[in-house]
């Protein structure tokens, strides 16, 4: 383990690009088996999250070694020990008077057992086959059965919802939902900074969809990062205002667009403020729906509004008309650990202004400690953190 | 005054309760030194103290080195309620969404490991990290002193051991490649896709490539999965050995072709130095401190999950021996100035310099 000259340094950026032209060409010319590695990564899933833990079979290989072992039967192996004086003598004299009865008992049963023993090992070995076919052979069979009803689950599920989700509004009011916008959300600058961090997450995960997309400050982030990244809105002027700023955005319904995709076709979703304008029916068909075409590995943001802060419906929740419904946080994170994701996490977020927040009394003052206690239950139940987002990875 | 050391469980090969051992004797060169631990393993007893019977003991002024890898609320909350000097060694916390599903009460404890991480840092006076990638992690969180004091590793003692005769005959017999990890079969080290790899390595690049993943598992269901896998895979040159001896370890890197690890967490990954001190070139994905350690001696892979990349890569290192040739004498290039004696006087440095520790 000598140190030695280093070698001048392998271009390894070269390399890896090398390689990396030689995976496509082989792939462009139908080397691999279409999906190979996706069929893998699922593959594992399955045995790691649905498969019962097959039970360990008996021994049988070392029951028939036993049985191989005791074989041949001789008679030099009739022990001849005794335990009396001359008892010994005795025994060999007998046994030499009845050594040809004994040769031929011993025969016949070395026969029978040369059968059992081979019957023995053919049943091991069919037992062991056995295994492995119901192991490997059927449980495939079960993996790929558990995948269909998966998708016919939630392929009835969205037939039932009447395929209507993440519908254009009937909601028409006059007033451009651009001034809304600016009016209620905040400045563009203050958009851009408050969700630059998780931005940032999706690096290295495009393609990106973003539902929902209003004037596409969460696109222009994801540009700058260099993820791949397509908004989509139902409001034509929002649309309008994004694409006019050089951003790849679609005018579709949500769950149209997403069905219209391949499975495993995104690297990402991310839906900020947008479950609350849904329906019961709407947001579980959107959460089947991230699960079919989000690849392993990619991830779903959903931002919303907290109910579990009595704050935001002194504030927020009651200002845009067209919310439906708050959504609690352990029921979105339910659904998305139901659907599959294999982490789904609940981060707060948006804490109330301080000022707005009950204040502790001086600890010296009489009755400091239970006011304080009941200030703090206050504002745990008051002003919890005004949203929430679930970060669920697939 | 006295130093003493604090590790939440110590147990025998545990590279956290090695360090500290390590750690242990150095300090005892400068002050009384003891090593107390929450949960100790039998045979570390006499050797290791339970952390009760610091407490029964402990002096204000005394100062206290605590080595954080995961979560221990009654650790955590002694070392809250003290006032005395405090220096933390990082040693990083795997991301609990790993354990999430598989084994909840150990993600919870990694996720208290990152709460506790968060509240320490108004108590320590110095955080020493093990690698660049962890000090990068403290000063995001907000520690103020934060040092790089590398772990104290001995890659020489592996090559003093006599490789285990049994295996050096078992691999020595395998007229091909071996394709080498060793680690923890434990989720963050991706495991599963060293084995999608090997599994197009051995169908579509080099036949007759051999695998060996080397390494104890903690998760009985994940150790099944990852075994169920290679016999599904049909993967019939691949064997999954479970925990190994040094003796047996040290034959598996004399007899590997390439040391491969998909780990997609590592505060440090001691096995890739141990691959390039043993002339096995390394190929590896660019996640936490793989790179830092890896110091371009190897493959360094992007940090993507793409079976087919990581296979060309391996059939690359074992068939192109110019880039062997370049690879080999980087890696012990790398490994040269690897050693516990320079990391000891590092770790006793920043003692010296940070929390006016007197060497005599």
């Amino acid at each position: 383990m000598a140190g030695g000259e280093a070698a001048p340094a392998p271009d390894v950026e070269e390399l890896v690009a090398r390689l990396r032209k030689r995976v496509e060409d082989r792939r462009r010319s139908g080397a691999y088996l279409p999906e190979l590695e996706q069929q893998m990564t699922a593959h594992f899933r399955r045995i790691l999250n649905q498969r019962p833990d097959a039970r360990p079979l008996p021994d049988v290989e070392a029951a028939v070694n036993a049985v191989r072992e005791a074989l041949p039967l001789q008679a030099a192996r009739i022990s001849m020990d005794s335990g009396i004086p001359g008892g010994q003598a005795l025994h060999k004299a007998i046994g030499k008077v009845v050594s040809r009865q004994t040769h031929g008992t011993l025969q016949q049963v070395q026969g029978f057992a040369q059968h059992v023993q081979a019957a023995l090992e053919a049943l091991a070995l069919a037992v062991v086959e056995l295994s492995r076919t119901v192991q490997s052979d059927i449980g495939g069979s079960l993996d790929a059965l558990y995948e269909q009803q998966a998708a016919q689950d939630r392929t009835m599920a969205r037939l039932a919802g009447g395929g209507a989700l993440l519908r254009a509004s009937d909601f028409q009011p006059w007033y451009s939902s651009k001034h809304f916008e600016e009016a209620f959300r905040g400045t563009r600058e203050e958009i851009l900074e408050r969700y630059r961090e998780l931005a940032q997450r999706f690096a290295g995960l495009g393609p990106v969809l973003d539902i929902g997309c209003g004037r596409g400050e969460f696109l222009e982030l994801l540009g700058e990062l260099g993820v791949e990244a397509t908004g989509l809105d139902f409001d034509g002027e929002m649309v309008k205002a994004a694409s006019g700023r050089g951003l790849q955005v679609i005018d579709d319904e949500a769950i149209r667009y997403l069905s219209s995709l391949d499975n495993n076709s995104l690297g990402g979703v991310a839906m900020i403020q947008v479950v609350e304008h849904l329906s019961a029916q709407e947001i579980v068909d959107f959460v089947a729906l991230a699960a079919d075409k989000v690849r392993p590995g990619g991830k779903v943001f959903v931002e919303t509004i907290n109910p579990q802060s009595l704050y935001v419906f002194a504030h927020a929740f009651y200002l845009d008309p067209t919310h439906i419904r708050p959504v609690h946080p352990a029921y979105l994170a339910f659904l998305f650990r139901e659907a599959g994701f294999v982490s789904v996490d609940i981060e707060w977020r948006s804490p109330p202004p301080a000022d707005d927040v009950l204040e502790h009394a001086p600890e010296d003052s009489p009755a400091a400690s239970v006011h304080n206690t009941n200030v703090q239950r206050l504002n745990e139940l008051l002003f919890a953190p005004q949203d929430y987002l679930i970060a669920a990875v697939r | 005054m006295e130093i003493h050391q604090i590790v939440v469980s110590a147990s025998p090969g545990d590279a956290v309760t090695n360090a500290a051992l390590g750690f242990q004797r150095v300090l005892q060169r400068v002050s009384p030194s003891g090593l107390f631990a929450r949960y100790i393993d039998p045979r570390l007893e006499g050797l290791v103290n339970p952390l009760s019977v610091y407490e029964a003991c402990a002096e204000p002024e005394d100062l206290l080195i605590y080595h954080l890898s995961i979560g221990e609320p009654e650790v955590a909350r002694f070392l809250l309620g003290r006032n005395g000097r405090l220096v933390l060694v990082y040693h990083n916390i795997t991301p609990p969404k790993y354990f999430a599903t598989l084994d909840p009460a150990f993600a919870a404890l990694l996720t208290g490991g990152r709460s506790e991480l968060a509240l320490l840092r108004e108590r320590v006076d110095m955080a020493l990290a093990v690698s660049e990638y962890n000090a990068r992690e403290l000063l995001a969180l907000g520690y103020r002193d934060v040092r790089v004091s590398p772990l104290p590793i001995d890659l020489a003692e592996l090559h003093n051991v006599e490789p285990d005769c049994d295996v050096m005959a078992a691999l020595e017999a395998i007229d091909a490649p071996i394709v080498l990890f060793v680690g923890q079969l434990l989720p963050h080290k991706r495991p599963d896709l060293v084995l999608q790899a090997y599994h197009i390595l051995s169908t579509y690049l080099v036949p007759d490539a051999h695998l060996a993943l080397v390494g104890k598992g903690r998760c009985d269901r994940y150790e099944r999965a990852i075994q169920t896998l290679a016999k599904e895979l049909t993967l019939r040159h691949a064997r999954i050995t479970g925990w190994v001896t040094a003796e047996q370890l040290a034959a598996y890197y004399r007899n590997a072709a390439v040391f491969v690890t998909m780990s997609e967490h590592e505060g440090v990954c001691v096995p890739l130095l141990e691959a390039m001190s043993f002339d096995v070139p390394v190929v590896a994905r660019a996640f936490g401190a793989v790179p830092e350690t890896m110091g371009g001696a190897g493959v360094l892979l992007p940090a993507e999950d793409d079976p087919m990349l990581v296979a060309e890569a391996v059939a690359e290192v074992i068939t192109n021996e110019t880039l062997r040739s370049e690879l080999l004498p980087r890696g012990r290039a790398r490994v040269a100035h690897v050693n516990a004696q320079t990391a000891y006087a590092t770790f006793l440095g920043h003692l010296v310099d940070a929390v006016g520790v007197t060497v005599s």
